[in-house]
């Protein structure tokens, strides 16, 4: 099976004698689900950052699709992360003075590769994936109108428009209660499994685990963050 | 660049009173500079354009800025008279289209008296080619008639009919009155913004027989002296000097413009007198120059104007721009390129310095609109309301550019933070 993700020697601090980030060797096969979790602190977050090109990392390599990160400049990062990757953030920061349409379609407006891949026009594409997710009639209106629940599937339909390679999500499920969490996490999977989506999920929640293929505990493979806690 | 402009419009729209405020803000600065400006060459034009179309200003040796002070100004004092007979030579010379005779001397609480002819109402033109207008009544009829200057009128309460006693001299408070020959004000001018609004008008008789009178230990009858100026001009030449005044100063308008620097040079050589024959245009030019600092100092607030304007559209900019850094940082993480980043903004910045522009332009014509008429009729400056010269749209094209070029500090940072901010962002 393709690599979608492969780290090798990575380490990332935000001062030079401060390092956050030291993993050995990661790799992350394509379409696969893969379920992150660990203690604050223990880097999610930047380790998302990383994957995704808005921190560069040095040393280390991080090849994503097989194309190393580290050889890109941050133009070529933005470029390459609006072509490959979704993102559902824990918060799903929609873009408040856009409607429904418009947040989702807003992926295919910054990359052409990813509209490219969308199946008929930016509209027709979002309103199928609307309609999947069951906020197909909600399309015209604007995002503060919509309850919490519907404002994930935006989230969720945002990011997976244009069938991205990689699809990050940022505890998307931390302000749900647990059926809609389950109701969730139960259409997420279903339409990155259909779109052939690598999948990286992040949450506190180690109950959630079983809804992916692996589980992946950061603070065990992160060895700066057991180094820090005395666990090495 | 749809979406681009898209998500400008959008955002803008979303934060629609922060938006107005800032576009109120710019504009108010714009609005500022325009005005000043105009009121800047609103005074000097209005200044130049005291007096127009008088090719000459001639008046007894002196220099021709003492001249134009004292006859157009009433400011001092002229050096000497020229004599009525001096007056008749140069009214008959071939190149001389017409004159009007100036003679001064006394006043009427604080305002200066002009004695002149009907040829002052007819030809003294104004700012290039604006006549004296009455607002009501008519010119001299009569050499017991006066006719008062718009501001005479408002401040002293004048209306046609009202009798009135002249002052010999030009003090405020004269103790000299001459009390035996009465006026009625037959007319009042419309307000011209020249210092003509603040004279009186008699006929040069009147002034002549007014002084006859007082010398002669007053008395006589009014009606003596009620003939109208009309009947004087029809006595022979030997009568009407025998009743005019020393001329302070006589304004002459030639045939041909080509003509004013030979009758210049032929009245400064005048035998019969020693004679000054300045030209109003050149004269003005030379006072207007030194008196720049006024002109100055109106263009170091406009500059001043310039500044704050500028410091306020980037505080404004500034502002409204800091407060969409959570949004590039999502925009950053969905694919949006660096440059989009910067174009989103920019663009934003140019619509909303785009709209100011235009709201500075409505906001200058209704400022014009509503003040123009007080600001002539009490400051003499004339500010028509006219379309937008080169220099000013140059002015506001230059506004607007700073501004967009000003845009792109916050624009910079606003992209510096998205990269930052990363991931870690949070709405």
């Amino acid at each position: 099976m393709n690599k979608s993700i492969e780290i090798q020697r990575l380490k990332f601090g935000y001062t030079r004698a401060d390092d956050v980030i030291d993993i050995d060797e990661l790799s992350v096969s394509s379409g696969e689900r893969i379920f992150l979790h660990g203690p604050s602190g223990c880097g999610k977050t930047t380790l998302l950052g990383l994957l995704s090109g808005i921190l560069a990392s040095t040393p280390g390599s991080i090849k994503i699709l097989d194309q190393d990160l580290g050889a890109m400049t941050p133009a070529e990062r933005d470029r390459f992360r609006g072509d490959h990757f979704g993102y559902v953030f824990q918060m799903f920061n929609l873009i408040p003075y856009l409607n429904v349409m418009d947040n989702i379609t807003l992926p295919l407006r910054f990359s052409r590769s990813r509209l490219s891949k969308a199946s008929g026009t930016p509209e027709s594409e979002a309103l199928h994936l609307a309609q999947a997710l069951g906020i197909g009639n909600l399309m015209n209106r604007q995002v503060p109108e919509l309850s919490v629940g519907q404002q994930q599937r935006v989230a969720a339909a945002r990011a997976l428009i244009g069938k991205p390679e990689i699809l990050i999500c940022d505890e998307p499920t931390s302000a749900l209660d647990h059926l809609h969490r389950d109701r969730f996490l139960d259409l997420l999977i279903d339409v990155a499994g259909t779109a052939k989506t690598t999948l990286i999920f992040v949450s506190h929640d180690r109950s959630l685990a079983r809804r992916f293929e692996r589980s992946i505990d950061l603070a065990a493979l992160n060895r700066k963050f057991r180094a820090s806690t005395g666990d090495d | 660049m749809r979406t681009i402009i898209h998500l400008a419009l959008r955002s803008i729209m979303n934060r629609r009173v922060t938006s107005a405020l800032t576009i109120l803000a710019i504009a108010l600065s714009m609005s500022l500079l325009l005005i000043v400006e105009r009121l800047r060459t609103g005074a000097r034009e209005g200044f130049t354009g005291v007096i127009s179309q008088t090719d000459i200003i001639a008046g007894a040796r002196s220099s021709p800025i003492q001249l134009l002070l004292s006859s157009v100004f009433q400011i001092g004092s002229a050096s000497n008279n020229v004599t009525p007979e001096t007056w008749e030579h140069f009214r008959n010379h071939p190149a001389v289209a017409w004159t009007i005779p100036i003679a001064m001397g006394d006043s009427h609480k604080g305002f200066r008296v002009v004695a002149t002819n009907g040829d002052f109402f007819a030809h003294y033109h104004y700012q290039r080619d604006h006549r004296l207008e009455f607002s009501s009544g008519k010119a001299l009829p009569d050499d017991h008639s006066v006719v008062v200057g718009a501001r005479v009128a408002r401040e002293l309460g004048y209306t046609a009919g009202t009798k009135i006693i002249l002052a010999h001299g030009l003090a405020a408070e004269s103790f000299v009155k001459h009390e035996n020959h009465p006026f009625f004000v037959s007319g009042i001018l419309k307000a011209t913004g020249t210092p003509f609004d603040r004279s009186l008008f008699i006929s040069l008789p009147a002034m002549a027989q007014m002084h006859d009178a007082d010398g002669g230990g007053g008395g006589g009858a009014v009606a003596e002296h009620q003939h109208s100026l009309d009947e004087h001009d029809e006595r022979d030449e030997h009568d009407e000097h025998d009743h005019l005044p020393g001329l302070s100063a006589i304004f002459i308008g030639t045939k041909a413009r080509t003509d004013a620097l030979a009758l210049q040079r032929e009245i400064q050589t005048y035998e019969a007198e020693p004679m000054t024959a300045a030209l109003p245009g050149l004269t003005l030019a030379q006072l207007w120059s030194a008196l720049s600092y006024a002109e100055e100092a109106l263009r170091a607030v406009s500059m001043l104007v310039i500044v704050v304007g500028l410091l306020s559209m980037i505080v404004a900019l500034y502002n409204s721009l800091n407060e969409r850094r959570r949004e590039m940082a999502i925009l950053r993480a969905l694919g949006a390129r660096p440059w989009m980043i910067t174009a989103i903004l920019l663009v934003e910045a140019g619509l909303l310095t785009g709209i100011a522009v235009a709201t500075s332009i409505a906001l200058t014509y209704a400022a014009l609109a509503g003040a123009t008429g007080l600001i002539t009729a009490n400051f003499g400056i004339s500010l028509p309301i006219t379309s937008l010269s080169g220099e000013e749209w140059v002015r506001l094209g230059l506004m607007f550019t700073i501004g967009l070029a000003m845009a792109a500090l916050p624009a910079w940072r606003a992209y510096r933070n998205a990269l930052v901010d990363g991931l870690t962002i949070r709405i």
